[in-house]
């Protein structure tokens, strides 16, 4: 099985706290992995530095074998925790933003996408509501026939109706070749969609796994072996 | 990829500028108006003259600092604010980010002037305007009598120099807010604090300088060169003063070349968004 | 198609059995196009990947068979998936038996209950 991401020993220090301490996760390709944990354990951390938007203290992250750099960030779709879109643009620009940078951007797919949820074209990002900015992210990020799909807390905060969406999406539209990994606190809602899971706590790894293993060998749904993990 | 990066960084700009542009042509014109009821005005008029040349002054100058701001404001918000996120996603070079924020940041300063200079035409259109112009004229017909040549050197050795001084100050803010974003807490006040450290340490050089200079140029064997160095000066100012502008440019683009460099490397391999 | 899965268990099993109680009681007939891998996965909201393992262990036990580039069908024999459905129903009524049996009712009352609550 090959591997999309490889992170070793990876350490990130901000001062004298400790996000991330001694690290060592992989994704496999063609994958869908839930980087689970709960709040503060790193997960964020982690995916940025994925994203070269953190530098690790110590360790190595290569994706496909590199280390974060133009290639990467061509490979992959990333989907951040906060609206990082440039809220002034409308909808239209922020489209062609991602057609004229990203050579995997799917842009019809994006329209049809934004059409069914009532998205205008001319409409200014700043006057959507939160929900259809969410929405807006996540249909860009999809829109890419990416390598890799790094999605941070995709769920988090949003009813069920918007839930169901979410996952529906990510479903619908990533290349099965490729690998999602996403993170989350919210285990029971997205557990079923997982190959595989890495459970992080204080920066460490504490479990990886693939989700037969856990529902085989324990007799336990993810979300109950979480619990047990994590209830010290 | 930086073209691509300047077609979305000079929409951004323009969405922010283009109104005080419009507003300084717009004043310009409205000083031109008044203008017409100079005969027979009276104390009144003077008063509303006045204050449409002081508002006009204002607008000028409010133009150029808005420009300058914003030059600022775009750079540490596209880079390292929360739009840093998509910003540093994105399959360009660090180097590409700095060209593309330089270059946009760059053309507005130009349409700044630009527009100066067209609202100082629109508020003279007539007598005043053909004045001017006439004025201009025989400055730099006097000035090419003594110069020739060396004039349009002049004139365009001065500009390349702005444009140099320019490009290399908005490169040391760069350098600034990319150096402040190393640590993880009070960025933009370390920012501050390494741009006037910078100050502080230019004042400290130059002082040093003159009075190096000083001791030097008195004593022996550099009170020869000094005295060389002098004569020199009086007897071929035009080749002194190219020299001059030139050196001045180039020492400028020096720094502003150490600036990129650093702040290049800094987003490359140091990227610390929060 | 309403899905019921339990999270406890791997769930490529779960779909390969509720997909051979949707053919035994007909809601499939044979030679009939099941949905796609993608449209199983979002509709049951679980990785495609498991849905396309539980596509071929049926092709394997001959429940279902792919035609190249157009998908997957219902085989014509329902027999296995019959077989599948017979087996559940046993383990599931042997279960049933046995929790009843725990609750210290004898056969007879067991009977009574299910009748009561059948015709109530």
């Amino acid at each position: 099985m090959s591997e999309i991401v490889r992170c070793e020993h990876v350490t990130k220090r901000f001062g004298d706290k400790y996000a991330l301490n001694d690290l060592s996760l992989t994704v496999d390709s063609g994958k869908i992995v839930g980087l689970l944990g709960p709040n503060g354990a790193g997960k964020t951390t982690m995916i940025k530095i994925l994203n070269g938007l953190l530098t690790p203290t110590e360790g190595e992250v290569l994706i496909d074998g590199m280390k974060p750099g133009i290639q990467t960030k061509s490979m992959i779709s990333y989907l951040p925790d906060v609206e990082y879109l440039y809220h002034w643009m409308t909808v239209e620009q922020i489209v062609s933003l991602f057609r004229d940078f990203y050579k995997d951007f799917r842009e019809e797919l994006a329209y049809e996408m934004l059409n069914r949820l009532g998205i205008e074209r001319k409409a200014k990002l700043k006057t959507l509501s939160k929900g259809n900015k969410e929405k807006m992210s996540l249909i860009l990020v999809m829109s890419r026939n990416a390598r890799l799909y790094v999605l941070d807390e995709p769920i988090a905060g949003v009813d069920p109706a918007t839930r169901d969406y979410i996952i529906g999406t990510i479903i619908n539209n990533y290349n099965p070749e490729s690998s999602v990994l996403i993170s989350t606190h919210l285990i029971s809602d997205i557990e079923s969609v997982l190959d595989d899971v890495i459970f992080i706590r204080e920066g460490r790894c504490v479990l990886q796994s693939t989700v037969d293993e856990i529902r085989g060998q324990y007799g336990k749904s993810v979300d109950d072996l979480f619990r047990e993990v994590f209830a010290w | 990829m930086v073209r691509k990066l300047i077609k979305y960084d000079f929409v951004s700009f323009l969405r922010l500028l283009l109104p005080v542009q419009l507003i300084v042509i717009g004043i310009a014109g409205v000083n031109r108006i008044v203008q017409i009821f100079e005969k027979g005005g009276g104390p009144a008029y003077s008063i509303v003259f006045v204050s449409s040349i002081v508002l006009l002054s204002v607008a000028c100058v409010v133009a150029l600092v808005m420009c300058f701001v914003i030059g600022i404001v775009r750079f540490y918000q596209g880079l390292y604010s929360k739009e840093g996120y998509l910003s540093h996603t994105l399959p360009v070079t660090a180097a590409q980010h700095l060209w593309s924020k330089l270059i946009v940041t760059m053309i507005f300063e130009i349409g700044t002037v630009f527009t100066i200079f067209l609202a100082v035409n629109v508020a003279t259109i007539g007598e005043v305007g053909a004045e001017l112009y006439k004025a201009l004229g025989y400055l730099l017909g006097q000035a090419f009598s003594y110069l020739h040549g060396h004039l349009i050197l002049f004139i365009v050795e001065g500009v390349v120099m702005l444009l140099v001084a320019t490009a290399s100050s908005f490169l040391r803010i760069y350098f600034c807010i990319s150096i402040g974003q190393l640590v993880n807490r009070k960025k933009i006040l370390l920012a501050f604090g390494i741009y006037f450290g910078i100050y502080m340490l230019g004042q400290i050089f130059a002082t040093i300088l003159i009075i190096l200079g000083m001791v030097l140029a008195n004593n022996e064997p550099w009170m020869h060169l000094a005295e060389s160095i002098g004569n020199w000066v009086v007897a071929h100012p035009v080749a002194s003063l190219h020299t001059g502008l030139i050196s001045g440019t180039l020492i400028t683009a020096v720094f502003g070349l150490v600036y990129f460099l650093v702040s290049r490397a800094i987003m490359t391999r140091r990227l610390n968004l929060s | 198609m309403g899905w019921n899965l339990d999270k406890k268990r791997p769930l490529c099993p779960q779909i390969c059995e509720q997909i051979c109680v949707l053919i035994s009681k007909g809601e499939l007939k044979p030679g009939e196009r099941l949905m796609s891998v993608r449209e199983v996965a979002v509709s049951a909201s679980v990785n495609p990947n498991t849905v396309q393992k539980s596509f071929e262990q049926l092709e394997q036990r001959g429940v279902i068979y792919s035609k190249r580039g157009s998908g997957w069908y219902v085989a014509e024999s329902g027999a296995i998936a019959g077989n599948v459905r017979r087996e559940l129903i046993r383990t599931k009524t042997e279960n049933y038996l046995q929790d009843m049996k725990q609750l210290g009712l004898s056969p007879e009352e067991i009977q009574n209950y299910v009748k009561e609550f059948l015709y109530e």
